[in-house]
C-alpha cells in the first residue's frame, strides 16, 4: 500500500454511512472532513475541529529483512483517531469499524481525562516482498 | 521399511535454558541497552515544536526524551523478573510523576496533554506484528540460540 491508498481504504471505512468523521473548521469558517495527512507538515494550529480527527502519517516505518535476491519489508502505517467532543460515541464505531479491516492492526487506545482527549493509536502492519535488483 | 524415530530429552534443562535466555535478555538487552537507547538517543524521535527543558536545554526535532532522566531511571529502577512454575515474566512500570503529582509516562508515549507527539518507547517490545523485525526481537532469537547452544557443548 502507498499513502495515498491507506488514506482512501479508511477514509471509505470510517465515510461510509452513518459517517464517523468529524470536520475541521478553516478560519474563513470552511468545513472539510477532519482527515490530515501528517509529514511535511502537521494539521495547522488556527483549524478548529469538530467532533473525530483522523491522522495519518504519511511515510510508514519501514523495517527490511534480508533474503534471497528479494527484501521482505515490514511497513508499519501509523493512524491516530482523536475524539474531540467528549459526549461522542464515534471513536467506538471506528475502533470497531478498523478492527474488521485491519485484523492485524494493534490498538493503543487513551481514555480521556482532565488535560487530554479520548485518543486511539493504531499501527497497522503492511508486509510486501520488494526485488533486490531490477527485473532483465 | 526403514523407520526413523526422534525424541526429545531432558526437557527440564531446555526449559531452564529458555527462561535463562528470556531473563538475560530482559535484564541486558532491554533493562541496560533497550531503554537506553529509546531515551538517550538524540536522533530518535521527531517532534513538532520546540521546547525549553527543565534542564535549561531548548531542543527542537528530531530528540530525545531523556531531559532530567527521571522517567528512564523510573522505568530502569522498577524492573522486576519473576520465575514461576509456568514460566517468566518481567515487568517495567515508569512510574516518574509531573508537578502536579500525576504520572507523565503515558502523555509522552502517546502524545498527549502538553505532548504534540507520540514517542512510544514500548512499541518495539510490545507490538507483535514487528518484534522479530527490530533489534529487541532480533536480539532474544540471538540469545534463545545462544543458550541452547549451551545446552548442546554440555
Amino acid at each position: 500500500m502507498d499513502i495515498s491508498q491507506v488514506r482512501e481504504a479508511i477514509v471509505t471505512l470510517l465515510g461510509d454511512s452513518p459517517n464517523l468523521l468529524g470536520k475541521y473548521i478553516l478560519p474563513n469558517a470552511v468545513e472539510i472532513p477532519a482527515v490530515y495527512v501528517v509529514g511535511q507538515k502537521s494539521v495547522p494550529n488556527e483549524w478548529q475541529v469538530k467532533g473525530l480527527e483522523l491522522t495519518i502519517r504519511q511515510y510508514p516505518e519501514v523495517l527490511p529483512n534480508a533474503g534471497v535476491g528479494v527484501a521482505v519489508v515490514l511497513q508499519q502505517w501509523e493512524v491516530v483517531l482523536v475524539q474531540y467532543n467528549p459526549d461522542g460515541k464515534e471513536i467506538a464505531d471506528a475502533m470497531d469499524r478498523m478492527a474488521r479491516r485491519f485484523p492485524d492492526a494493534t490498538f493503543r487506545y487513551t481514555p480521556g481525562d482532565d488535560i487530554a482527549y479520548e485518543r486511539c493509536r493504531i499501527i497497522i502492519p503492511d508486509m510486501t516482498i520488494r526485488r533486490l535488483y531490477a527485473e532483465p | 521399511m526403514p523407520a526413523v524415530n526422534a525424541v526429545i530429552i531432558g526437557q527440564e534443562l531446555i526449559e531452564k535454558a529458555l527462561i535463562d535466555a528470556f531473563e538475560t535478555w530482559t535484564e541486558e538487552d532491554i533493562n541496560d541497552a533497550h531503554w537506553d537507547d529509546q531515551f538517550r538517543n538524540m536522533g530518535k524521535w521527531p517532534y513538532d515544536n520546540e521546547t525549553r527543558r527543565k534542564n535549561g536545554e531548548v531542543v527542537t526535532s528530531p530528540r530525545d526524551i531523556y531531559d532530567l532522566g527521571e522517567l528512564h531511571e523510573s522505568g530502569v529502577k522498577s524492573y522486576r523478573f519473576e520465575r514461576s512454575s509456568n514460566g517468566a515474566e518481567a515487568n517495567w512500570h515508569w512510574d516518574a510523576k509531573n508537578s502536579s503529582g500525576q504520572e507523565y509516562a503515558w502523555y509522552v508515549h502517546e502524545g498527549e496533554g502538553t505532548n504534540v507527539t507520540a514517542r512510544p518507547f514500548t512499541d518495539d517490545i510490545s507490538i507483535p506484528s514487528s518484534f522479530f523485525f527490530k533489534a529487541p526481537g532480533k536480539a532474544l532469537k540471538l540469545r534463545v540460540t545462544q543458550f541452547l547452544d549451551r545446552l548442546n557443548a554440555s
